[in-house]
């Protein structure tokens, strides 16, 4: 079904500076949604509706909506450039979800599709999300919770934190702390160049859990009955554990490894100069 | 048993192997110093190409790349690349120079994704090659066409979001120093090695992603 916005939709609008418009959508389809300045709120519902409403500042309705196929798309413009929409969305809890402007901030709660969001400055806030989570920032702090699939954050300037989620895991940021908590993955990368590394997690016997940090320290918490290979790889770094180990390699050449129970994961971490934590959970 | 080794030196050397590979390679070549010869004389075939690529015309092969990066698919496994001993000379001139290319098609989207573009080159930058390190000259290429990308359309982009990336560009740079500092000091390092390359790799990446930027602001 190819549809452009109907004339009911046009008359659900509010005069002035808002809109608020719902119509029938496919409860798997996708939001496309670009706003260079503003916000978005999307929160979710069990109907196989769209419901946007929007509010901008002045001047003749900046918001279009095209339906085509699954898809919605929905899109800012302005005669005298891009003004500022405030977007709040409710959404089917399986709609796929693509995000993306310039100074914008995102708020998902409650999804079970999949995500992404691309924002140049602007705070990303997700809860939920299922599939692929991808989140993309350059100026702003990315927070997710109760993530499933493959979640992806890659941050420039900002702090990232995932906390609640399941499945494969990548987070890469140039400056910023990476918080990672109670993340059950079998396949886990963080590659940070200024900034601390922080995991508490699962452990499963076959995964793969590499953390890299150039200038800040990792800390990581494994539990008591953990099974990995665990590599250390420093240069003018440290690594205190309050794990009894037993070393395995030249320690004065700051590359080491050592074997917790049957050696069935394999984790790798690495700070060039700062202090690698290796804590046993509670 | 030693043949199988010698045969896996040329992926080692290009950053090919894996982790237990790597380590049980290295482990072999602590104890067999004709391996070790092996392995030198391999360093010293890959010079020689370096040396030779240095002739080829590189600045036109970066928008080749970056249309190939840029149509990969999306669940693209990450590509193993075997090259035999005979083969290793002719071919390490064109790998150095498509390293970072063929890394990032590797392994970088996310399979399945929707709309717009996911986290581009998360996974490639966590086991970069050897080669990345080694090869001055591919990524030198890269990054002046990247960084006169972004100097041209400057002007496109928001003065905090310049900010940023400067910001960022010299952080990158500053822990690329000190890796390569470091590497002075230990060059055999394989975790020097591989921090510097992984580096090299982050500042291409946010270099990409500044020029996409400006490009989405034409």
């Amino acid at each position: 079904m190819i549809a452009h916005m109907a004339a009911a939709l046009m008359a659900s609008m509010a005069m002035g500076q808002q809109m608020d418009t719902t119509f029938a959508v496919s409860g798997t389809g996708q939001l496309d949604l670009q706003n260079h300045e503003g916000t978005v709120t999307v929160s979710t519902w069990d109907r196989d509706e769209l419901r946007i409403r929007a509010d901008w500042d002045d001047g003749r309705r900046p918001v279009s909506i095209r339906n085509a196929g699954s898809t919605v798309r929905v899109r800012v413009a302005g005669e005298y450039g891009l003004p500022r929409v405030e977007f709040d969305i409710t959404a089917p809890r399986g709609m796929s979800i693509a995000l993306q402007g310039v100074e914008l901030d995102v708020t998902i709660d409650g999804s079970a599709g999949n995500i992404a969001v691309n924002s140049v400055e602007g705070v990303i806030d997700v809860t939920g999300g299922s599939g692929n989570v991808a989140l993309n920032a350059v100026d702003g702090n990315v927070a997710v919770r109760d993530a499933r699939g493959n979640i992806a954050v890659h941050a420039i300037d900002g702090d990232v934190s995932v906390t609640d989620s399941r499945g494969t895991l990548r987070v890469e940021s140039v400056e910023g702390d990476v918080e990672l908590l109670n993340i059950d993955s079998e396949n886990v990368g963080v590659n940070v160049v200024d900034g601390d590394v922080t995991f508490r997690g699962a452990i499963h016997d076959g995964g793969r859990y590499f953390m890299s940090t150039h200038d800040g320290d990792l800390d990581i918490t494994v539990p008591s009955e953990a099974n990995a290979r665990v590599s250390i790889a420093t240069f003018d770094g440290e690594l205190v554990s309050d794990i009894p180990i037993q070393i395995e390699g030249d320690f004065s050449q700051k590359r080491f490894s050592f074997t917790l129970g049957t050696g069935r994961a394999l984790i790798e971490l690495s700070s060039f100069d700062g202090v690698i934590r290796l804590n046993k959970s509670r | 048993m030693n043949e199988n080794w010698t045969d896996r030196l040329s992926e080692y050397l290009d950053g090919e192997l894996g982790r237990g590979a790597i380590e049980a390679l290295e482990a072999r070549l602590a104890e067999d110093a004709g391996l070790r010869e092996t392995l030198d004389e391999l360093r010293a075939v890959k010079t020689a190409a370096a040396n030779c690529a240095d002739a080829a015309p590189a600045t036109d092969l970066w928008p080749e790349i970056r249309d190939r990066i840029q149509a990969a698919p999306e669940a693209s496994p990450r590509r193993i690349i075997t090259v035999t001993i005979p083969q290793f000379a002719a071919a390490a001139g064109i790998m150095m120079l498509l390293g970072v290319g063929l890394a990032r098609m590797g392994g970088d989207a996310i399979p399945g994704s929707i709309g717009t573009d996911p986290v581009a080159g998360v996974e490639s930058q966590l086991q970069p090659g050897f080669a990345s390190a080694d090869d001055p000259v591919g990524y030198s290429l890269a990054v002046e066409d990247l960084e006169a990308r972004i100097k041209a359309g400057r002007g496109l982009l928001d003065a905090e979001t310049i900010r940023v990336l400067e910001h960022s560009l010299a952080t990158i740079d500053q822990a690329i120093n000190q890796a390569q500092a470091a590497l002075e000091l230990d060059p055999n390092s394989t975790y020097l090695n591989q921090h510097l390359a992984s580096a090299r790799a982050r500042k291409l990446r946010l270099l990409e992603n500044a020029t996409a930027l400006v490009a989405a602001s034409t």
